[in-house]
C-alpha cells in the first residue's frame, strides 16, 4: 500500500506554516536568495565548499522549523539513479593519468583515486542542497507570495514582451494543483490495483507503458475537465491576465529583508574566498598517504 | 505574447502533470535494459497535450 502513498515522494509545493524568521521575510528576498545560493553550489568546484554549502542548507531548513526528515523524504525517488552515478564516478577515475591525482585502487580499467572520490562528495552534496534549498523555498512561501514575488521579479522583462503576471499565474497554478494531482493520482492507481492491475513493477516496458495508460488517460481527462472549470471560475471572478491586475496586499521590502540579503551575500562571498581547495588538497594528499 | 485564460489554466496544469510524474518516477518506464538506469519516458506528453490543445 506504500507505493500507492505518492504525496510523501512529491515534497515540492507544499507549505508549512511555521511562522519562523524566513516565513516572515519578503518573496523576492527568498527567491533571490535561493537562486543565489544555487548558482554558487553550481559554480563551487571544491568539496569542502560544497559541503559548507549542504551544512548552511540545513541550517535554514533548522531556522525554517521544518522536519528535515520530510524534507529529504523527496530525495527518495532519485536515490537510484544518484547511487549509480556516484558508483560511475568512483570507479571510473581516469583523471589520475593528467592530474595530480593519486590512485587508490585499480583494476582493469576500474580505478578509484583521489579525485574520483572528491567528484562522488562534490556530486552527492551539491545534489542534496539543490534539492534542498528549492524545496525551502516552497517550504516557507504560499504559492501566492511566490506568484508575487516572481512576477516582481521578471516585470523588468515585460518590456520586450515576457508575460510575466501570465508566467506567475501558470507557476502558481502548477504548484498548487501538484498534491491535489499527486491525491486524484493515488486513487486511481488504487481503484486499478482494485481491479487486478499491477501498474508499478514488471520489467516489460511495453506492457508496463499500457498498464500506465489506464491511469494516465483518465489523469488527463479529468485535469482537462478541471481546467474547463478553473477557466471558468477565474473568468467569473474578472480575471483577464495581467493587464490592469491590483493586489490587495502589496510587497515592502522591511529591515529584516536586506539583513537577510546582506548574510546571503556575505555566505556567498565567503564560500567563493576561504581557501576550499588548498583544504581539499590537504585532505586528499593524507588520503593518499594512508 | 498575450496568454488566454484558458491558455495559462491548461499550461499551468500540465506542468503540475509533468512535475508529479518526474517527482514519482511514474513517468518513467524502465530500467531498459534491466540493471542500467536508462528509462523510456512519458514526461513529453503534457507538453505534447497542451500543444494539441491550444
Amino acid at each position: 500500500m506504500e507505493d500507492f502513498e505518492l504525496l510523501r515522494h512529491v515534497t515540492i509545493g507544499q507549505y508549512f506554516p511555521t511562522g519562523s524568521p524566513l516565513h516572515r521575510l519578503d518573496p523576492r528576498v527568498k527567491i533571490i536568495g535561493v537562486v543565489a545560493l544555487v548558482g554558487t553550489l553550481v559554480t563551487l568546484q571544491s568539496a569542502s565548499g560544497v559541503l559548507i554549502g549542504l551544512v548552511i542548507t540545513f541550517a535554514l531548513i533548522a531556522l525554517a522549523r521544518v522536519d528535515v526528515q520530510f524534507a529529504l523524504g523527496g530525495l527518495a525517488p532519485a536515490l537510484q539513479i544518484l547511487v549509480f552515478l556516484a558508483v560511475l564516478q568512483l570507479v571510473f577515475g581516469w583523471s589520475a593519468r593528467v592530474t595530480n591525482c593519486h590512485s587508490l585502487w585499480s583494476f582493469w580499467l576500474l580505478n578509484v583515486t583521489t579525485c574520483s572520490i572528491q567528484a562522488v562528495v562534490v556530486l552527492l552534496a551539491r545534489f542534496a542542497a539543490l534539492f534542498l534549498l528549492t524545496g525551502l523555498l516552497t517550504f516557507t512561501s504560499t504559492l501566492s507570495e511566490l506568484a508575487r514575488g516572481i512576477e516582481w521579479l521578471l516585470r523588468p522583462f515585460q518590456r520586450v514582451g515576457v508575460p510575466a503576471d501570465e508566467l506567475a499565474m501558470v507557476f502558481t497554478i502548477a504548484l498548487r494543483f501538484v498534491p491535489t494531482l499527486a491525491l486524484e493520482m493515488e486513487k486511481l492507481l488504487k481503484a486499478q490495483a482494485a481491479r487486478g492491475a499491477n501498474i508499478q513493477s514488471g520489467s516489460n516496458p511495453v506492457a508496463r507503458t499500457r498498464q500506465l495508460l489506464q491511469v494516465l488517460v483518465p489523469l488527463f481527462i479529468n485535469t482537462l475537465r478541471r481546467s474547463d472549470d478553473l477557466t471558468a471560475a477565474l473568468e467569473a471572478r474578472g480575471y483577464t491576465g495581467g493587464a490592469g491586475r491590483t493586489y490587495y496586499i502589496r510587497l515592502h521590502f522591511q529591515r529584516a529583508d536586506v539583513v537577510a540579503l546582506l548574510v546571503v551575500a556575505a555566505l556567498i562571498l565567503g564560500l567563493f574566498a576561504l581557501p576550499f581547495g588548498m583544504f581539499d588538497q590537504s585532505v586528499l594528499n593524507m588520503l593518499a598517504t594512508k | 505574447m498575450k496568454l488566454t485564460v484558458r491558455q495559462i489554466v491548461v499550461a499551468g496544469l500540465l506542468g503540475a502533470i509533468a512535475i508529479l510524474l518526474g517527482a514519482t518516477r511514474l513517468g518513467f518506464i524502465g530500467p531498459f535494459p534491466p540493471l542500467l538506469p536508462v528509462s523510456a519516458t512519458i514526461m513529453h506528453v503534457p507538453a505534447a497535450m497542451g500543444e494539441t490543445d491550444r
